[in-house]
């Protein structure tokens, strides 16, 4: 993040022991900026949700300090309340509520009222294409609607700053890509911190991405800077129109390879070295479909992750 | 206070699906307790204004411990806080709500079940008997709220709390007399705070009384004063989640 942008949320040196002992997050330092996405990723049990929890003032963290728009958070956990959106991790639901209730609620808890309050929420119920199921229960809902229900009062309680917990997680593939659209306009205008397991999720996303394992911050940076890293393969899917000429050529290159239902999976040392190869196949058997990541941001991630696991 | 209210709509709407049970526990077993009384006793030799005083306590215990302190411990449950910090709404503001909304709920028994206890005393002193109505639902409201607070684990509680509700009922003078009770379990009784709610209510409808009107007053006082210096340390933490993620 840049040294001019205004930090909206600044967590230094958060430290979390739980009453058993469990170190749940140790020395954290994180900042979001203004109108920025960051991202928060890391195995089960990294320690996400319990920073996200003092975050929001519902756990006490045993040391550090967390400033959210300018308040800190540590002295007065409810300084804020109101002004942050938080999307649970877990479906969480009141069963006897409708989605529309649900929503309305939290709108009317914001001060919302007659004709902008019915504006903001079919405004919401549009947004999340909630239409068809806004006078459906709680009880009645599938956990990926539970999961929508719980985005769109967090949209609804709105403020400068949201934070999500695994966002999209249940919800259908169509739906979340709506979802990472909608995320994308907000960031115009709110910063938001996401906690997720998806990684093409963060990296489609973030401007930022935090990598948290056994309550420590491993790495941190944009998606690029992640992938750069390491000194990873690139990775590479593709057809040809020769599959047999191909093979010759890749075997006198000495090029790892696998061949599987008649496409290729080809890793090769570096960036350049796969350019030159791909011109190479394409002058001579013409490629006809090619997929490829160089250097690979999941396979960084793992690297990270699991070099510093346990 | 606009929160407030809008949490008190919010609560009568969540308890939509719990409409059954509310019925059972407000209305069916407070009466069912008279009912037996008057078959039992035949309608000559029960006073009737004694005994629907006694069913007013006896719907106020019955609501504000088995229901109402169940959804206070409800409410500290990790998942429902989590689901109330999605809202721009205080733990305070959400306790007041739950308590305001089953004062509500009863508000209409005892107002129905007033004119007809009036009816049949010959004086009334009407302060007193406000006032210890009054303070009877501060008591049972700061009871089960204390109740509700200091029960961590619901399924427990559920039990728990049905329990402590029954023996409320069971050892104090709502449907029986206390005059005629041997001299140990007269002691036993005045340890209850009900039957000093029951005191405060029925002296001024001009029952014998069972204890000093000023000891019943400063017993249900201390214990109110203490119940709230508990209550306000309770609310005041908003770090309640002290579990492992």
């Amino acid at each position: 993040m840049s040294g001019e942008m205004a930090q909206v949320l600044r967590v230094e040196n958060l430290t979390k022991i739980y009453p058993n002992g469990k170190k749940a997050n140790d020395g954290i330092n994180l900042a979001v900026g203004e109108k920025e996405i960051v991202g928060v990723i890391g195995p089960n049990g990294a320690g996400k949700t319990t920073m996200l929890r003092q975050i929001l003032g519902l756990l006490k963290p045993t040391d550090g300090k967390i400033t959210l728009l300018g308040k800190d958070i540590t002295k007065d956990p409810l300084a804020v309340k109101g002004e942050v959106g938080y999307e649970p991790q877990y479906p969480l639901y009141y069963p006897s509520l409708t989605i529309e209730e649900e929503i309305g609620f939290a709108l009317r808890f914001k001060g919302y009222k007659g004709e902008g309050y019915k504006k903001k929420l079919d405004a919401i119920i549009e947004l999340l294409n909630l239409g068809d199921v806004r006078k459906y229960f709680g009880y009645q809902l599938s956990p990926g609607l539970v999961k929508l229900s719980l985005l769109a009062v967090a949209l609804a309680q709105g403020g400068q700053f949201l934070i999500l917990d695994e966002p999209t997680s249940m919800v259908d593939i169509v739906t979340k890509m709506h979802i990472w659209e909608i995320f994308s306009e907000l960031s115009e205008e709110q910063s938001i911190l996401i906690a997720s397991h998806d990684m093409n999720e963060v990296k489609r996303l973030c401007d930022r991405i935090y990598i948290l394992v056994d309550g420590r911050i491993i790495a941190q940076g944009s998606p690029e800077e992640i992938s750069n890293m390491l000194k990873l393969p690139c990775t590479m899917r593709l057809t040809v129109s020769n599959i047999d000429c191909t093979e010759n050529l890749l075997e006198e290159r000495q090029v790892k390879y696998s061949l599987q239902n008649g496409v290729f999976n080809l890793s090769v040392d570096n960036l350049s070295s796969a350019m030159e190869l791909i011109g190479d196949i394409n002058s001579s058997f013409c490629i006809t479909y090619i997929e490829m990541e160089a250097p690979s941001f999941d396979e960084a991630v793992m690297r990270l992750i699991g070099d510093n696991h346990g | 206070m606009d929160k407030i209210i809008t949490a008190i709509q919010m609560q009568f709407k969540t308890l939509r699906i719990y409409l059954l049970q509310l019925f059972l526990v407000v209305f069916v077993m407070p009466f069912s307790y008279a009912l037996v009384v008057l078959l039992s006793s035949g309608t000559q030799n029960v006073s009737v204004s004694y005994l629907l005083s006694g069913y007013i306590v006896s719907t106020l215990i019955s609501t504000f411990l088995a229901m109402l302190a169940l959804s206070i411990t409800n409410l500290r449950q990790k998942e429902v806080l989590e689901l109330y910090s999605t809202y721009a709404v205080t733990f305070p503001e959400v306790i007041v709500s739950v308590c305001l909304t089953y004062v509500l709920i009863v508000l209409p028994i005892i107002v129905a079940v007033l004119p007809f206890i009036l009816i049949h005393v010959s004086s009334v002193n009407y302060l007193m008997f406000f006032l210890a109505i009054i303070i009877s639902i501060l008591f049972l409201l700061c009871f089960s709220v204390y109740l509700g607070l200091s029960m961590k684990n619901l399924f427990i509680a559920n039990g728990l709390l049905q329990l402590i509700s029954w023996a409320f009922i069971l050892f104090s003078p709502i449907y029986y007399s206390f005059q005629s009770q041997s001299t140990v379990f007269k002691y036993v009784l005045l340890i209850n705070p009900t039957t000093h709610l029951l005191n405060i209510i029925r002296i001024p409808l001009g029952f014998a009384p069972t204890a000093s009107v000023w000891i019943s007053y400063m017993y249900v006082s201390l214990l109110i004063a203490l119940m709230l210096l508990y209550i306000s340390k309770r609310v005041r933490s908003t770090y309640i989640l002290e579990k492992i993620f």
